[in-house]
Parts: structure tokens; C-alpha cells; sequence
């Protein structure tokens, strides 16, 4: 048997998060350098500020289509001659688009950042996109809709903006774009909006690691100090809520269905935001959340659900999700609503404790290595803040009260939070619904 | 620097009772991870009780003597830790990653399940768990699209009974039919300190890590430890074993399939360079003959690496709309045996390790992956110096190398061969 009685948690190290060093270059483009000792894997990360309200109209999907053939080759080194070149120095790089912003970044070995550094610069400035290849990437993306289609759990998370958003607004609607906008436009509007858009206005590069000697400020000017500023992009929009409503797509015969429940909710700079975050994270945000207790360890309906919430530059939303046996999802949907009815139950004392130190203590973790790093400073740059978000965020949670926890997320969640089953149609009585067919994406 | 010698400091010592204690002090952060391997895995499983293995990881977070059920995680993420498990074919690790005000705390809940929870575990528990695993079964595998590509993949690679034949999450009949008593067994039969190697790596001293482990694991009996079951290696494959399946998938698909050596073989190495070049990113054999030219959505290859007789690598592409999987699998084979005739170029080659390189190294910059790194390395590879000398020995695979260990295991001849039908709704 143990022979010991459990033992008191230690004194809390301190820790804040990593400061940058900052520096703006001459074209305006903001630089923020992380010194990480033990950090051999360094990050180069490029947040350009580039909403998708940017894209044509008709166009959506131009953005992502742009960054994702950004490394078929550049007009120094066309073809596969970038990547091999590129992946000679060990470096990966990688390019994402959110609602916000377009990302591109490299992790690569120290020993190769001297190398890499102008090639990732290459990408973002001066990619050939060439029609061979936006053309295939254009198929490729028709085919990930059709991989999304055909996976349940991708299918109910795709139809989350237009469960939240009003169709007004561009967060309704794919970042990717659907198979109709990929018609409207091809290789020479993909070129055109790369030459317009991508610019150092508005845009933060992110350095991370252990430079072991080398400046990467140096490496930063000779790469991007003499990029040109192509002027302002899209605006960043502030969505209203769509009328919230069930919906069953369906999928004959599924073994599980999945499910959301979704709503509009705040962003970062909303005076209410480190209470509702303390909020989901009780609802759904660990192990022991209200949510996965009775779910899941209780009644065995799921492997797991959880509560996340996605902050845009002007709002947001949140979203349950899980997946649950066909036989129970009635019930089981009808719990998760029960359950977020926080004014029936308001949260103890004891839950909000529990949650603000998950969400601070956590955070010498989550930033340990130089991708963490990186990582949260370009999501925060996009969203129009800084890197000292993080401590500061971390000081307001920790003063959360459970009476401020239940306030906010009574306030921002609202009573008929939009419902997505994505399942077999005989669940239509239990859930109260017609079923219908998967839409086109 | 040369990133070849990048080498972690590390303390190493068997407690009386067998365990094997593993620290990497590692000051740059306030924070330490925990790491627990138990030489226990799917492998280890009766054939009617496939698993059971991974079941019996879900039980283990159910609450221990001195423990309430659910507060194992509960208490780690209060404490600002990450905390799961896992099971494998081969093992089955449990680690927390957490600040350092926090580690006795995890430290006395590992050693408090694995000192109690034969006691303890109880039918409520298991009746909870095999639902919630069932679940999981569902979620991962059942209702996804090829979610059954791994299980075909081993059924085809080894004949029924052989250890490495059925998935990890086992089968629905032999999740209903795990009892108590088989749970009570399978914990008596394979958790005990002989079998576990505790790391910690992070900021503590050698000297703090190993009086840490003794304080709470010193008292646990000493049980034998064991020898892995050896498994005679199969031969390559012969006369190209076939599966058809026709599935509710979006497009066609083909893979190819070897039996590679076992981990540690030197040739498994030459063989992850090689599947690198031949199918790992933008500048790959298969992206440059299927994808470029519009015949699949996505290729790729790898290897598996497994501890007894064989490893598994795989070839893989899924169809372009429009092409047929007939016209995909000839192209998928061409490129195939034109790199076993050619193996590698040079730049290939090196393009390969450095990627290998950045890989590793991103891998051990995260405290957490770094721990469950020396697990692995005492467990299957004798010595956590494992670690240490990995990247050396994949960075001193020649061209040569691995142009043999491609055409000593990568023939196509010696293939076998899945393929993914759509259903039609």
C-alpha cells in the first residue's frame, strides 16, 4: 500500500511569458524576437494582417489558394527547386489561413536558419504561382471538400460559422471557399491578389528560438527590408449572430453522431472575456468540466466533449462538441442543453478556482518550446494585440469571481444556442427536426 | 553547431524492486514531465481478449486506494498539467507534463495506482469505461472514412494469432466479454515496477528525480521482471496478397504493403530515410509522380516501427477524381520499383536527413515527447543513450545503405496490396 499521504502541490514557479525584443523595419513591418536558450528548432513566423473581407467578391477561397502555392516555387527558384532547396536546410514551412489572417512560417535547425531565412521571404514576396500549380491546388481544395464531406466530425464543424454568423458576413462562410466560388476565379487573379495583399503593413514577423550566436534581426531587415508596401487590406469585419436553429444532416446508417452546439461570443478586448473563457472552461474546457463528468464519465455516451471558443478581431463564438452513440444523442443533446443552462446552476467558488489555475498554470507548458511561442504571438498579433496579452490575460483570470463566471456567460450565451447533428435521419423525432441531406459546400 | 551532438544529460538507476528511473535535468523551463512505460501492450493480449490492453489504461484513471475516480487528471490539470495515456502495440505510457510545484503530487498518484488498483477497481468502473471505449472505437475508426485502414493493413501484414494481427481497440465481442477477473489478471500479470521505467525531465536535479522516485516507488514489491515474448520474424511477402474492400469513402485508394526488420535493426533506419524520399512531403517521389501530375489527392510512405519480428511500411495514394484505382496502382508501383532500381540520389539522400534532423530535434524540444523518448529508448533499445546517439547513427546512413535496405525490403515484388473501393451512396 502507499505509505504516504498525498502530497501538497509546491510553490508556484514563477513564470511570465518569454519578452520580445521589438523592432519595426523601415517598411513598417513589425519584428518580434524570442531568445529561447535550449531552443535548437527555431520559428520564423510571418502573420500577414489579411482579412478574408480582402477576397473578391464571389472569390472566397482566393486567400487560401494563394498560401498553399506559395512553395511550389518562386521566380528566383521555380518549381520543385524551392522545396528541395528549402527542405535542404531542414526546414519546413507551412501556410494557413484563418478569418483574420494569413500565416506562413518555417521551423528549421538553427544550423539552418541562415539559409532558410531568405527563402521563407522568397514565398511570401515573390512566389511564381504559376498556373500549373494554382490550378491543382484549386483541385485539391475541391477534393478536401469532398474528404470534409464524407467525414462526419469535419462536416459538423464546417457548418459552425453559418450556425453563428448572420450570411452577411464573411466568418459564415468557408475560409477555404466552397466547390461554386473556386470557379470564379483562376491563376491570374490568384497572382493579382497576392500582389495586392501581401504586404508588411499591418504584419508581424516572428522570430523564436536559441540564435546561438546569430542575430535574427540582421536576418530579418536583409530578408524583408526592402519589401514594399502594397497598402491597407480588407477590413476586419465585426459579425452579427445568425437566428440560431437546429439542424440534422444526414448520414444513413452512422454508428455516432456528432454534434455542436454553437454560438456567437466575445473576443479578446471584451471586458467579459476572461470570465466567459473561466465559464466554458467549467462547462467543457478539462477532464472534470460539468460537461464531461456527467457525459462521459457518468453515463458513458461519448469518448469525450468539450467547449471551445475561437476569438475573431470583433466577436467570436463557442462551440460544445462531441460525438455520441446514435441510440442516445436525443438524450444526450438534451443534457449538454440542460447543462449549459448556467443560471439553473451558477458556478461554485470551487469550479472557477479550479479552472483559473488550469488556464494559468498551464502556461510555462504550452510555451516551452519555440513553435509555442511563435505560435500564440502571431494568433495575438492577428487579433491587433501583443504578446504581453498573455500575462496580462493570465493576471485577469486569475481575479475572475464565479458570480463575474456566471454573469458573463449567462449574458453572451444565449437560451437557444444553434444545434448541428450530423447523424442518421431516423434521429429527426428524437431531436424534433426534419433531416436533411449534406449541403454543397 | 552541429546538431549531432546535442546531448541530453541524463542519471539512470534501478530501484531494488526493478524499476528503472530515467532523469534529464533540463533547467530552461519550470516545468517537468513525467513519463511512466509499462513494457505492456496490445501485443501481450489473448486472442479472445483483444483490447484489453488499452481498456485496462482507461481503468487506471477510474481512482486507486487513496484516489476518487476522475481526480487522477483532475488533479494534474489543476495543477496546470497536461496528463493522458496511451496504448500501443508494444507499450503503454502514462505521462503528465507539469509545473514543478506538482510533480511529488504525480509522482504519488502513478505509484498509488500501480501499488493499489487491483484492489480497487471495481464493476461500475469497467462498465463505464467499455462504453466510453466503445465510443471511442466509433469516433476513431468505425464512422470515419478508411478508418479501418490500419486493421486491414495488419491483417494482411500477419496471419491470425500472431501478436501483431489485430488493432490495438480490439473487438466489440471482446470489449463486452472483458470481465473484472480478466481485468484483475492482466493487471497482476504485467503492471509492477520491474516492468516500468519512470522518467523525469525537466527541471530537477538528477540527485531531486532519483530521491523523488525512491520516496515514492521504493516501496513497492519486487516482482520478476520478464524477457519480451520472442516473435520469429516473417519473410517478406509472397505472390502479392490482395484485399479489396468497397466502402462509404470519397475516393478510391491503394496501399502497399512490406513486412520491414523489427526495431533496432539497422536497416530500419536506411528504411525511414528511404520512405522519406519516396514519400514524405512536396518533394517526393510519390508527390512529384502522382500528385503533380493529377493521379491522386495524396501519396505518401512510411514505416512503422514495431519490437517483435516484423515493422510494417507502407506506400499509399488516394485517387484524383477521375482516375481509376487500376491506373493508380500501376503508376504507385512504377515509382516504386524505379526507386528500388535507383535508390536515392544524393541530394535525396541528404534532403532526407536534414529533414530527419529537424524532426528529431522538434520532437526533443518538448520536454513531454522528450521523456516518453527515453521510455521508449530503455524499454526497446536497451539504453536511454538511445536518445543521445539516434540522430548520429541516422546521420551516418549512407546513400548506399539505403539503397540496399530499399531493395532488401521495399521490392515490389514483395508487396502486398489494399485497395479502397467507393461505395456508391
Amino acid at each position: 500500500m502507499t505509505s504516504t499521504p498525498r502530497p501538497r502541490l509546491g510553490k508556484q514557479p514563477a513564470w511570465s511569458f518569454p519578452a520580445a525584443r521589438e523592432h519595426t523595419l523601415s517598411n513598417g513591418l513589425r519584428v518580434w524576437v524570442f531568445d529561447l536558450p535550449g531552443q535548437y528548432v527555431t520559428s520564423v513566423a510571418m502573420a500577414l494582417d489579411l482579412p478574408l473581407t480582402a477576397e473578391p467578391a464571389g472569390s472566397d477561397g482566393i486567400a487560401n489558394i494563394a498560401a498553399h502555392a506559395l512553395d511550389e516555387g518562386t521566380r528566383a527558384l521555380p518549381g520543385p527547386s524551392y522545396s528541395e532547396t528549402l527542405e535542404g536546410t531542414g526546414a519546413v514551412i507551412g501556410a494557413g489561413v484563418s478569418q483574420l489572417a494569413t500565416h506562413v512560417s518555417i521551423d528549421v535547425p538553427v544550423t539552418g536558419l541562415v539559409e532558410a531565412f531568405p527563402l521563407l521571404a522568397d514565398a511570401i514576396r515573390t512566389p511564381a504561382l504559376a498556373d500549373e500549380d494554382v490550378l491543382r491546388h484549386i483541385g485539391l481544395r475541391r477534393a478536401e471538400i469532398q474528404q470534409v464531406l464524407a467525414n462526419s466530425a469535419q462536416l459538423a464543424a464546417a457548418l459552425v460559422p453559418a450556425a453563428v454568423f448572420d450570411d452577411r458576413w464573411r466568418a459564415s462562410r468557408p475560409t477555404g471557399g466552397s466547390t461554386a466560388t473556386l470557379e470564379a476565379f483562376g491563376p491570374e487573379d490568384v497572382r493579382a491578389f497576392h500582389a495586392t495583399h501581401y504586404s508588411p503593413t499591418g504584419s508581424t514577423l516572428v522570430v523564436a528560438g536559441d540564435f546561438a550566436g546569430l542575430d535574427p534581426l540582421a536576418l530579418a531587415e536583409a530578408a524583408f527590408g526592402d519589401w514594399l508596401d502594397a497598402g491597407p487590406s480588407g477590413r476586419h469585419e465585426a459579425p452579427s449572430g445568425a437566428a440560431p436553429r437546429r439542424r440534422l444532416v444526414s448520414r444513413p446508417g452512422a454508428v455516432q453522431a456528432d454534434v455542436r452546439i454553437a454560438a456567437p461570443a466575445v473576443d479578446r478586448t471584451d471586458p467579459r472575456w476572461a470570465a466567459f473563457h473561466i465559464a466554458c472552461s467549467v462547462l467543457g474546457g478539462t477532464f472534470q468540466s460539468r460537461l464531461n463528468t456527467e457525459l462521459r464519465e457518468r453515463r458513458g455516451f461519448t469518448y469525450g466533449v468539450s467547449m471551445s471558443t475561437t476569438q475573431l478581431r470583433h466577436g467570436g463564438y463557442a462551440v460544445v462538441g462531441s460525438s455520441f452513440r446514435t441510440e442516445v444523442v436525443p438524450e444526450a443533446v438534451t443534457e449538454a442543453l440542460r447543462l449549459l443552462d448556467v443560471a439553473a446552476k451558477p458556478f461554485t467558488a470551487a469550479e472557477v478556482r479550479r479552472a483559473a489555475s488550469y488556464l494559468t498554470r498551464v502556461a510555462p507548458l504550452r510555451y516551452a518550446t519555440a513553435s509555442g511561442v511563435s505560435q500564440q504571438a502571431v494568433v495575438l498579433s492577428s487579433m491587433g494585440l501583443d504578446w504581453r496579452h498573455v500575462d496580462e490575460s493570465m493576471a485577469l483570470i486569475r481575479q475572475v469571481t464565479p458570480e463575474q463566471a456566471t454573469a458573463a456567460f449567462t449574458e453572451i450565451w444565449p437560451e437557444d444556442p444553434a444545434v448541428i447533428v450530423v447523424g442518421d435521419p431516423a434521429l429527426a423525432d428524437g431531436l424534433g427536426v426534419e433531416a436533411e441531406a449534406a449541403p454543397a459546400l | 553547431m552541429d546538431p549531432r551532438v546535442i546531448t541530453y544529460p541524463l542519471a539512470e538507476k534501478r530501484l531494488d524492486n526493478g524499476l528503472r528511473v530515467v532523469v534529464n535535468p533540463d533547467h530552461n523551463v519550470p516545468v517537468v514531465a513525467v513519463n511512466l512505460w509499462y513494457d505492456v501492450g496490445s501485443a501481450d493480449e489473448a486472442p479472445d481478449r483483444t483490447g484489453l490492453a488499452h481498456l485496462f489504461e482507461h481503468l487506471m484513471f477510474q481512482g486507486s486506494a487513496h484516489v476518487r475516480s476522475g481526480d487522477h487528471i483532475g488533479l494534474a490539470q489543476a495543477a496546470g498539467g497536461s496528463v493522458n495515456a496511451t496504448t500501443s502495440y508494444d507499450r503503454t505510457n502514462y505521462f503528465e507534463a507539469v509545473p514543478t510545484s506538482a510533480v511529488r503530487q504525480m509522482l504519488w498518484l502513478e505509484a498509488d495506482r500501480l501499488a493499489t488498483l487491483r484492489e480497487t477497481v471495481d464493476q461500475a468502473s469497467l462498465d463505464n469505461q467499455r462504453d466510453v471505449v466503445k465510443e471511442e472505437k466509433r469516433q476513431r475508426y468505425d464512422n470515419v472514412p478508411y478508418g479501418d485502414v490500419w486493421h486491414r493493413i495488419l491483417a494482411l501484414s500477419f496471419p491470425e494469432g500472431h501478436p501483431y494481427s489485430h488493432p490495438t481497440i480490439g473487438s466489440m465481442e471482446d470489449l463486452d466479454a472483458a470481465s473484472l477477473t480478466d481485468v484483475r489478471d492482466f493487471f497482476a500479470a504485467n503492471y509492477r515496477a520491474s516492468r516500468a521505467v519512470l522518467t523525469l525531465a525537466g527541471d530537477l536535479t538528477p540527485e531531486q528525480g532519483i530521491t523523488l522516485a525512491e520516496k515514492y516507488f521504493g516501496h513497492l514489491p519486487r516482482l520478476p521482471g520478464r524477457d519480451r515474448p520472442h516473435v520469429e520474424p516473417l519473410p517478406p511477402h509472397e505472390g502479392v496478397p490482395r484485399q479489396e474492400v468497397s466502402a462509404a469513402v470519397p475516393r478510391d485508394a491503394v496501399h502497399l504493403v512490406w513486412r520491414l526488420p523489427k526495431a533496432g535493426d539497422p536497416d530500419l533506419e536506411a528504411l525511414g530515410l528511404a520512405t522519406s524520399v519516396l514519400g514524405d512531403g512536396i518533394t517526393s517521389r510519390l508527390h512529384r509522380a502522382l500528385v503533380r501530375t493529377e493521379r491522386a489527392e495524396g501519396a505518401g510512405a512510411f514505416t512503422m516501427s514495431l519490437a517483435r519480428g516484423n515493422s510494417i511500411g507502407v506506400a499509399s495514394a488516394r485517387c484524383w477524381e477521375g482516375v481509376t484505382p487500376e491506373a493508380l496502382e500501376e503508376t504507385l508501383l512504377e515509382t516504386c520499383q524505379q526507386f528500388v532500381d535507383e535508390g536515392p540520389t544524393d541530394e535525396e539522400h541528404d534532403r532526407a536527413k536534414a529533414q530527419f534532423s529537424r524532426e528529431w530535434l522538434t520532437e526533443l524540444s518538448a520536454l513531454d515527447q522528450r521523456a516518453d523518448r527515453f521510455g521508449q529508448a530503455a524499454t526497446l533499445h536497451g539504453s536511454p543513450e538511445w536518445v543521445n546517439q539516434r540522430l548520429r547513427t541516422v546521420l551516418d546512413v549512407t546513400r548506399q545503405d539505403a539503397h540496399d535496405a530499399t531493395r532488401r525490403w521495399l521490392d515490389p515484388a514483395n508487396r502486398a496490396v489494399l485497395v479502397y473501393r467507393r461505395q456508391e451512396a
